[in-house]
């Protein structure tokens, strides 16, 4: 079975599964609705995670929620039944306390805490009044407030990799009216240093679950045996867009290549366009990390209709998994199964009207395919001609057009410019960085701060991560203990 | 003595020791002298290590270091190569043997993109190793070469174990490998463990209160959690 087709299998399976459990992808939203004001709503969405362990699997509270809705009435629910169920069934479990920690549903979700999650709980009494206050900072840390000090502290083993010495702290403690300067230049020469930018550092670690390397078909420097492509590449591309305050989008609209030069901290460099290395798709048609070459070979292969490949840039880039129901916009008259792989069928196609759309754009880029014309990694507008045996007459049809977020696209740069335009990507950068600095996502009562903080990546920071980073340091999320 | 009757002790007093340091450094109130002058520095944990008397954090959200980290933090507290802190077998670093149970990744072979979610009981055992290796390290070159020694040097010269040399060796150990003074809890409690050291192993105390004295406070949750 191609990979193409035990991906759209595994779709299928999960969307009959879906069916039958109840994910609904305008659930967040509907939730919204109810709860206008819970700090879990700051971007007008909550996480599927409220509901859900992986969709369509229900955690303590959707089980609650999904008892009290319309019950009686057959399953599975359409969409209006479930929306017009939901605000209910939502109270009718309110005064419930799901995760047995003490507080009720309603109060967990007004208080900012994890209704499903016995461990989160809204916040108690304590900071209230100077004297609280004052008590906490003399304490040692300040957990009422923003404490600076635990802050220089923690960018220090954050993004240096290194406790701060006595003398260094002794040093920021003798000049408190200069803790932010002090704060901001410690962590201007850690975002220099080879424990964030170096090879395998902590900003290269992040392209892993996009770049997905496998040591046995690397080729260049440190090759496997089966040398297809040199990952390389992508790490290195991956570094430069994230530092240096470089326009992160050109993950996705760069049309160039960066060199890793090795040394005491690995630098990166744009690749002289005359000498592209193992990359061949022509400046005119690349789009950053999606038409490098290891992106396309591991994920297109063989296929006609890369429906994989359009799934891991959906779920990389713009953190939007299919495979978990997340991200369906659903584009009316698809599928239309050009490659006939049966995807019309109603347990395939509700992901597949979104999913198909979504791949078109790619499939006019080689993977590891073109045999005997020796194409791989090439752009080749009557790639799909060469298909036809395989795949039946119609997939020569296939558009390059295609729809992402509802906005029709002509190409993959059409596609790349919207994705990287878009607040899913903006989003999706800074939850990597939050991810990497908290170790988990935004707890709900950090939602909003959150939200302005991708809000003002897309605006006051230019897409610069470095900028974004400093006022990230800045966030009470970061800095009060 | 064995490995795993140092060991033993060493938990122990790490045990002790990472209670109090767990209250004072979630807010833990009390008097006594903490800091070099006696009071503790400017956000500092305070000193004594009673029941927390401030306000508890709503956040509770600590971070393990990991142990790239970890491993950086002993080099540079102990005064030791990066290349010395440990090797297993004498050869392979044991942070990258034990990589992925100290919350590392190995993603071109093992296909572990990111770090596991959850320290796992080796995990435990991966800090053990590394702090173990890098304390008995310094303790060696520093009894080897007193008066060269860096960190263990009055212990080195005072074969009683003495109240003074404990102090200041554990004053030492807290400023380096916890960037701060301790506070009377624990130099209590290192100074009992001495006691007890001296008692059970005589002339042997010193160079095993050297590398116990050091794992136990390398391995407190304050060194180990963020």
């Amino acid at each position: 079975m191609s990979r193409a087709l035990g991906a759209a299998a595994a779709v299928a399976v999960l969307t009959l599964v879906a069916a039958e459990a109840g994910a609904k992808p305008a659930a967040p939203a509907a939730f919204c609705g109810a709860y206008p004001g819970a700090p879990a709503c700051a971007s007008g969405a909550v996480e599927c995670a409220t509901c859900h362990t992986v969709p369509p699997a229900f955690n303590a509270y959707g089980r609650a929620v999904s008892g009290a809705l319309l019950a009686g009435e057959p399953r599975p629910l359409d969409d209006a039944r479930f929306l017009a169920g939901l605000p209910a069934a939502l109270a009718a479990v309110e005064g419930l306390d799901a995760d047995g920690d003490g507080a009720s549903n309603r109060d967990e979700i007004i208080g900012g805490s994890v209704p499903s999650d016995a461990a989160s709980a809204p916040a108690g009494a304590g900071c209230e009044g100077e004297g609280a206050a004052a008590a906490a900072a003399a304490a040692g840390y300040d957990v009422c407030r923003y404490d600076a000090r635990y802050v220089f502290r923690k960018v220090s083993i954050d993004f240096c990799g290194r406790t701060p010495t006595r003398e260094e702290l002794a040093s920021f403690d003798a000049a408190p009216a200069e803790a932010r300067a002090s704060i901001d230049a410690l962590l201007d020469a850690c975002l220099r240093g080879a424990y964030w930018r170096g090879q395998d550092g902590a900003v290269w670690n992040l392209a892993n679950k996009k770049v997905r390397p496998l040591q046995t078909i690397k080729s260049g420097e440190g090759a496997g045996p089966i040398p297809l492509a040199d990952y390389f590449d992508d790490y290195a591309f991956f570094v430069y867009t994230q530092i240096d305050d470089h326009d992160a989008r050109d993950l996705l609209v760069g049309q160039y290549f960066v060199d890793r030069v090795p040394g005491d901290v690995t630098a990166y460099v744009r690749r002289d366009p005359a000498a592209p290395g193992g990359q061949r798709v022509p400046e005119a048609r690349r789009a950053g990390m999606l038409t490098h070459r290891w992106f396309l070979v591991v994920n297109t292969m063989f296929t006609a209709i890369p429906r994989t490949t359009a799934a891991q840039a959906y779920r990389a880039y713009l953190g939007l998994d299919l495979a978990k129901q997340e991200g369906l916009s659903p584009v009316g008259g698809e599928p239309r199964d050009f490659d006939a792989k049966g995807v019309q069928a109603a347990e395939c196609a509700a992901c597949h009207a979104t999913l198909d759309p979504l791949s078109y754009p790619f499939s006019r880029y080689e993977g590891l395919g073109g045999g005997a014309f020796g194409f791989a990694n090439a752009y080749q507008p009557d790639r799909l001609a060469r298909f036809v045996e395989t795949d039946g007459p119609a997939v020569a049809d296939t558009p390059e057009a295609g729809v992402l977020f509802g906005q029709p696209v002509a190409d993959l740069l059409g596609w790349a410019r919207v994705a990287a335009d878009s607040d899913e990507f903006a989003r999706a950068v800074v939850l990597d960085y939050w991810k990497l600095l908290f170790g988990e996502p935004p707890r709900p009562d950090e939602a909003a701060e959150f939200a302005e903080l991708w809000g003002r990546f897309k605006t006051v920071h230019a897409y610069g991560v470095d900028r974004m980073l400093h006022d990230l340091v800045a966030t009470e999320a970061y800095g009060v203990p | 003595m064995s490995l795993e009757r140092k060991a033993g002790i060493a938990r122990a007093a790490g045990a002790a020791l990472g209670a109090a340091l767990a209250l004072v450094s979630c807010g833990g109130g009390g008097s006594g002298g903490g800091g070099e002058g006696g009071g503790p520095a400017a956000g500092e944990p305070p000193p004594g290590g009673g029941p927390a008397a401030g306000v508890a954090s709503k956040k509770a959200r600590l971070k393990f270091r990991g142990g790239d980290r970890l491993v950086t933090d002993l080099a540079e507290g102990l005064g030791l190569p990066r290349a010395e802190v440990c090797n297993e077998l004498g050869a392979y670093d044991c942070s990258v043997v034990h990589k992925v149970v100290l919350g590392g990744v190995e993603p071109y072979r093992s296909t572990i993109y990111e770090p596991v979610p959850r320290r796992a009981v080796p995990s435990a055992l991966a800090v053990d190793r590394l702090a173990l290796a890098a304390c008995d390290r310094r303790a060696r070159l520093d009894f080897e070469a007193p008066s060269s020694a860096l960190v263990f040097g009055e212990l080195a010269a005072d074969p009683q174990l003495g109240d003074a040399a404990v102090g200041a060796v554990a004053a030492r150990l807290y400023e380096r490998l916890l960037r701060r003074a301790p506070n009377d809890g624990e130099r209590a409690a290192l100074a009992g463990f001495a006691r007890e050291l001296a008692a059970e192993l005589g002339a042997e105390a010193p160079r095993r209160f050297a590398t116990l004295g050091c794992f136990a406070v390398a391995t407190t949750a304050e060194a180990l959690f963020y």
